[in-house]
């Protein structure tokens, strides 16, 4: 009969087992030396066929894209074992205008702008770059600012408690109590937007994109910012369609769109040749009108017994038509109670404001799904004085956190003052980033 | 090693270290950017989390130098377990819970590898050992499988021998062990004990009462000692109950000490087979951590290396 006892067991023992490795130790052995050096045989590769792929914290950014296998282009090796992204290597190729001159500490460009975070835009910084000093603003005595170059816009007065948009940042300076449109075109955006106005060719209701429409290319580096803002307003391009300066029906020629004395006599001139050419119509009566401005009711011109006659009745007509048109939009100098010299005075020359918000950009094609309507309270709107410009909350219904639209400061303001821009000298070849 | 109560003071040590990181880092991932490895708490972060794993990683060191007095073997596999550990999420914030691409998504990877390994090998450590002494009450020590199974073939062959006289076979000797075995110059002892036992008792055997217990061992059970395989109907311990019954059956009483022998060393070969199953289990999971834990390191300080260059 089979027994176990300890001495029987002991005895199987073979005592010099130890000396020979058992199969799993005998290959984590083996394993334990061919894992690390086919990690570092990987490396090896990598870095026989030039590539530092591996040593890349992920992709550059979308702009910085070319560079991608041209570590050195930024990682510029100083004296010592280190190649960190400096300034320096930044404002090779980029200028980076200071942000205002009375800052504090301005930050490395690579503090805001982070590398290696994969495709995105690396302008857009987060707005926790900017509350760190805007969220409690401790800047130098403002008189030590560095003063810009005439006509270029002031520094703001800005707010010290920003902590994000809308927490912390003020209402719009454009629409705080007391603020007017000091635009001397009189305009009355209630009557335009009323329905069934009178049109050249019939009756029409105007829209908002009739006349105002965003700028959707600029040839221009320099007018960047602009793109996306409103186009400027003119005559010829918004007015003169259903305000045409027609003087006389038996005439197919406007009046030009300049100051008074010019259109007077070149009205005068026109209506001078035409009866002069056509001396017959002095007896006939005037034909009906038909076409704006001339359509407006006003009473018949007197019988002309001659030439003279026949000018200075149809340049009164000519000019009570105007007086609807004209003074509609300006005002003449010397007030509005007549100017000197009758209806031919001088008209107050005409500005509007070109920038509602000098301190940011507004781009208004990401915003062409919203109604116009929305955001600006144009048809309520009577008075050339009115600003129309949406309130900070209207903006912040889409723009804040947690409302999915970005919030950043950088969507709206930039950190970089691009009126100091200076042009940089090109370092790089285009092969130096085959 | 079983995670006992032993373990208590290092799982609240490790469980306090984490929370602090944690804590410390919310204000950090606050702050402008996204948390980076290369910020300054983003390099603390790095440094605690590599000193965790050279530690984590230094315990092969102390197992390959025991007379190195640095501490109790205890000590460091604690550590091990728990700063190892540990280590994974300090290397997590210091990433900033990103992978990265390149080298350092290989780092991460491995090191997920690796604490997983961990893990599963810890709780294979911590429940395997009572199995086995459960499960395999004639364990032996693992290396001496192969050798103790040319014994149990010589000691069946002895049996069958003495009981049926001598064997028809080739020699045991040296063919019929294995390679292990036959280094240990132990092989040849055995065979020649057994033929000399054979010779002795070949005059007083029936042959024809015997011939069962001798078909039964040649044809059947023999291969299962020389070269233990599941798919062995012996391997099945109810298939073998229900072959040594029949073989009772078929032979005289007095064989029956013999088939007892016989189904009690069949029982042993079983536990050694379990015995090798399980062993391979519960080290198994090394073949995976402790190569990648080697190459973990090593790319890490080329990791490192690079990191503060660029």
């Amino acid at each position: 009969m089979r027994t176990r006892s300890a001495k029987k067991l002991a005895q199987r023992i073979d005592l010099n087992y130890f000396k020979h490795a058992h199969p799993l130790r005998r290959w984590r052995a083996r394993l334990s030396i061919a894992a690390p050096i086919a990690g570092l045989l990987w490396l090896g590769g990598l870095a026989a066929a030039g590539s530092r792929a591996a040593y890349s914290s992920g992709p550059v950014s979308a702009a910085h894209a070319f560079t991608e296998s041209k570590c050195e282009s930024c990682h510029v090796r100083d004296a010592s074992f280190r190649a960190h992204v400096g300034d320096k290597a930044c404002l090779t190729c980029h200028d980076g205008p200071a942000h205002a001159g009375n800052q504090v500490a301005p930050p490395e460009c690579a503090t805001c702008h982070r590398e290696h975070q994969g495709r995105v835009a690396l302008a857009k910084t987060p707005e926790e770059f900017c509350v760190r000093c805007h969220g409690d603003l401790s800047v130098v005595d403002p008189r030590r600012a560095v003063p810009g170059p005439p006509g270029a816009i002031p520094p703001p007065r800005v707010a010290n408690a920003i902590i994000a948009f809308p927490s912390g940042h003020p209402e719009f300076s454009a629409i705080r109590s007391g603020s007017k449109d000091p635009g001397t075109l009189k305009f009355n955006h209630a009557v335009h937007m009323k329905s069934e106005l009178r049109g050249p060719t019939g009756p029409e209701t105007l829209h908002c994109t009739g006349c105002h429409t965003p700028e959707m290319t600029s040839a221009s580096p320099q007018r960047r910012r602009q793109l996306g803002s409103m186009s400027p307003l003119n005559y010829e391009q918004q007015c003169a369609r259903c305000h045409p300066m027609f003087f006389d029906e038996r005439i197919d020629v406007q009046a030009p769109h300049e100051q008074t004395r010019i259109v007077h006599a070149f009205v005068e001139r026109a209506l001078r040749e035409y009866i002069n050419a056509h001396p017959a119509e002095i007896s006939k009566p005037d034909p009906p009108p038909r076409r704006l401005p001339l359509n407006f009711p006003q009473p018949p011109a007197p019988p002309a017994r001659n030439a003279d006659e026949w000018v200075a009745g149809r340049l009164v007509r000519a000019q009570r038509a105007w007086f609807r048109t004209c003074d509609g939009c300006h005002d003449y100098m010397g007030g509005e109670s007549g100017p000197p010299g009758g209806y031919s005075g001088p008209i107050v020359g005409v500005t509007l404001v070109k920038a509602w918000m000098p301190h940011a950009k507004f781009d208004h094609r990401p915003h062409l799904m919203v109604e116009c309507a929305s955001c600006h309270a144009a048809a309520q709107s009577t008075k050339t004085s009115d600003v129309l410009m949406p309130k900070l909350e209207t903006c912040a219904t889409c723009h804040a956190p947690g409302q999915g639209a970005a919030s950043r400061c950088s969507e709206c303001h930039g950190y970089h003052d691009w009126t100091k821009e200076h042009a940089v000298e090109p370092r790089f070849k285009a092969s130096d980033f085959k | 090693m079983r995670i006992d109560k032993t373990h208590r003071r290092w799982a609240i040590a490790t469980l306090a270290i984490f929370v602090v990181a944690v804590l410390l880092y919310v204000p950090y991932a606050g702050r402008a950017g996204a948390p980076s490895g290369g910020s300054w708490p983003g390099l603390a972060y790095g440094m605690a989390g590599f000193g965790m794993m050279l530690y984590a990683g230094a315990i092969g060191a102390r197992k390959k130098v025991r007379v190195w007095r640095i501490g109790r073997a205890q000590t460091w596999m604690r550590g091990h377990l728990w700063l190892g550990l540990l280590s994974l999420p300090l290397i997590v914030l210091h990433a900033g819970f990103t992978f990265g691409g390149g080298l350092t998504s290989l780092l991460m990877w491995l090191f997920v590898v690796v604490a997983v390994s961990g893990v599963a090998g810890a709780w294979l450590q911590h429940t395997m050992p009572l199995r086995l002494l459960r499960e395999v009450p004639m364990e032996t020590i693992y290396d001496q499988i192969a050798h103790v199974r040319a014994q149990l073939l010589g000691e069946a062959d002895t049996v069958v021998a003495e009981a049926c006289g001598q064997l028809e076979f080739e020699a045991i000797a040296p063919s019929a062990v294995d390679a292990y075995a036959r280094t240990a110059g132990t092989t040849v002892a055995l065979s020649s004990t057994a033929a000399a036992t054979a010779l002795a008792t070949t005059e007083r055997v029936d042959a024809e009462a015997s011939s069962p217990l001798r078909e039964f061992y040649m044809r059947e059970m023999r291969g299962f000692v020389k070269r233990p395989t599941s798919a062995h109907p012996l391997a099945d311990p109810s298939v073998a109950q229900a072959r040594f019954e029949k073989l009772r059956a078929l032979v005289p009483p007095d064989f029956h000490p013999a088939v007892a022998d016989l189904e009690n060393i069949c029982e042993e070969e079983r536990q050694l087979m379990r015995q090798s199953r399980l062993h391979r289990v519960l080290h198994g999971w090394l073949l995976v951590h402790v190569p990648l834990s080697y190459a973990l390191l090593a790319l890490a300080v080329v990791h490192i290396v690079m990191a503060l260059r660029y």
